[in-house]
């Protein structure tokens, strides 16, 4: 269900868009957490549809100082929320630390076998843990101060654009997993040893007590990927495609073909949107392809321990696999929906006479 | 200034239910026009922290959530209370100013 208040930004018209915007930045760089950001945010949103649609200027709402406005808007944000921004960010870290516990158990660092028919269960083993935390946690400070930093540029220049932003946001991440990788090789960080099972442990309580507390009611806001693909999809969709018209069009004068009409060019997109339904079990074949080749391929330099190395490594790879085709066919299928119902629209545009 | 401000929108919302956009718009059209800059969120907040509202969620006709607002049993006492206060002070400020 679309309850967040990203998927109602586009009614905006463009003055108020763009103030909402420079809000929204402003929020973000206060480093709250996304409950009352998105109770915030959709509350402003409200008035500035009703403040539109009543013919009022975005001033009125704002006043002429927006920093002034966004200042006050959030001084009420206080020590709880920004507890609660953190409490949300280590849900993060105790998702990576439960992941790599788990492969730990399943791939023990040094295991001591007593004799026959021990299993991965059986083994204790210790985890580099100071090495983790410290990682993850110098990564999540310095995308926190990045972020606040970043957003405060770009809400008092307002010039900067978004890619540089979503530029910046990639850099982090890599910079991040940089810093995670570097912690964690560093085997002279063992300040502590600690049982992967009580890692494990700690990790796993913490995420249940966050599901019961905080996360029932913040699922219910939570703006799925998936969603926000299609929402951004659809935003720019209909100019896309009269451009791709456009240029089909030129090309086919300038091949001597003649005038592309739009109800051929409307067939042509229709056949394809066949064309790739009909490609879906290729996107569930081809891991099946990869991992037997994988699977030959390390088979063959006797890559496996035994039966169950061999079944582990199967096991995780069609997780991998499945888990990033599954994700790249939903995007390709939201493109295609959109592309039929672009279709079915203009197709009613031409048989009305518009 | 800010108390005025929570007993005016406090007596805006014990008028009836009511949500954000309407709250302003009744404070406007009474004079609040140039105060208001980003301060109603805060004080809705307050209000509710305190208990003197209470807000329900429902989809506006726009599409985003919005909260309805109505005053609470406490609230209407604290009303009460602002408006017997008000009644005094700008009795005793007036007294002041006229120098009297």
């Amino acid at each position: 269900m679309k309850d967040s208040y990203v998927f109602y930004t586009d009614k905006l018209g463009k003055k108020y868009l763009d103030v909402f915007e420079q809000i929204e930045m402003y929020v973000q760089s206060q480093n709250v957490d996304d409950h009352t950001k998105e109770e915030r945010m959709g509350e402003l949103l409200d008035i500035f549809l009703s403040a539109e649609k009543m013919g009022k200027p975005v001033h009125k709402i704002t006043g002429n100082d927006l920093e002034q406005f966004c200042e006050t808007f959030c001084s009420d944000f206080g020590v709880k929320n920004r507890i609660l921004f953190v409490l949300d960010w280590m849900k993060s870290i105790a998702k990576v630390l439960v992941f790599v516990s788990v492969l730990d158990l399943l791939f023990p660092e040094s295991a001591e076998v007593s004799g026959s028919g021990a299993s991965a269960w059986e083994h204790f083993s210790s985890l580099n843990i100071s090495g983790y935390f410290i990682g993850i946690f110098t990564a999540g400070v310095l995308a926190m101060i990045l972020n606040i930093v970043l957003r405060r540029i770009m809400f008092k220049k307002k010039q900067i654009s978004m890619k540089i932003l979503k530029a910046a946001s990639a850099l982090t991440a890599v910079l991040g997993f940089v810093i995670i990788f570097y912690f964690m090789e560093l085997n002279s960080l063992r300040l502590f040893n600690c049982p992967v099972w009580l890692v494990l442990g700690i990790s796993g309580v913490y995420l249940c007590l966050h599901y019961l507390l905080r996360g029932r009611h913040m699922k219910r806001e939570k703006v799925k990927f998936f969603d926000l693909v299609q929402e951004e999809s659809h935003k720019e969709f209909a100019e896309e495609m009269e451009k791709k018209y456009e240029k089909a069009r030129k090309k086919n004068l300038k091949k001597g073909k003649g005038e592309l009409s739009v109800g051929t060019f409307l067939e042509k997109e229709e056949k394809d949107c066949n064309r790739t339904e009909k490609m879906k079990c290729f996107y569930y074949i081809l891991p099946l392809i990869v991992i037997g080749s994988a699977f030959l391929t390390t088979w063959k330099i006797d890559g496996f321990d035994g039966v169950t190395d061999a079944m582990i490594f199967i096991a995780i790879n069609l997780v991998i696999q499945y888990t990033l085709m599954t994700g790249i066919w939903k995007i390709t299928w939201i493109g295609v929906k959109e592309r039929r119902e672009w279709i079915r629209k203009k197709r009613d545009e031409i048989e009305r006479g518009v | 200034m800010r108390g005025i401000l929570e007993g005016c929108v406090l007596a805006v919302i014990a008028e009836g239910e009511t949500y954000g956009y309407e709250i302003l718009a009744r404070l406007e059209t009474c004079g609040f026009e140039t105060l208001l800059e980003g301060t109603l969120y805060p004080v809705l907040t307050r209000l509710e922290k305190k208990g003197l509202i209470a807000c329900r969620r429902a989809k506006s006709p726009y599409g985003p959530v919005r909260k309805y607002y109505s005053v609470t049993e406490s609230g209407e006492k604290a009303l009460d209370s602002f408006k017997a206060n008000y009644k005094k002070i700008t009795a005793a400020a007036d007294t002041v100013l006229k120098g009297e």
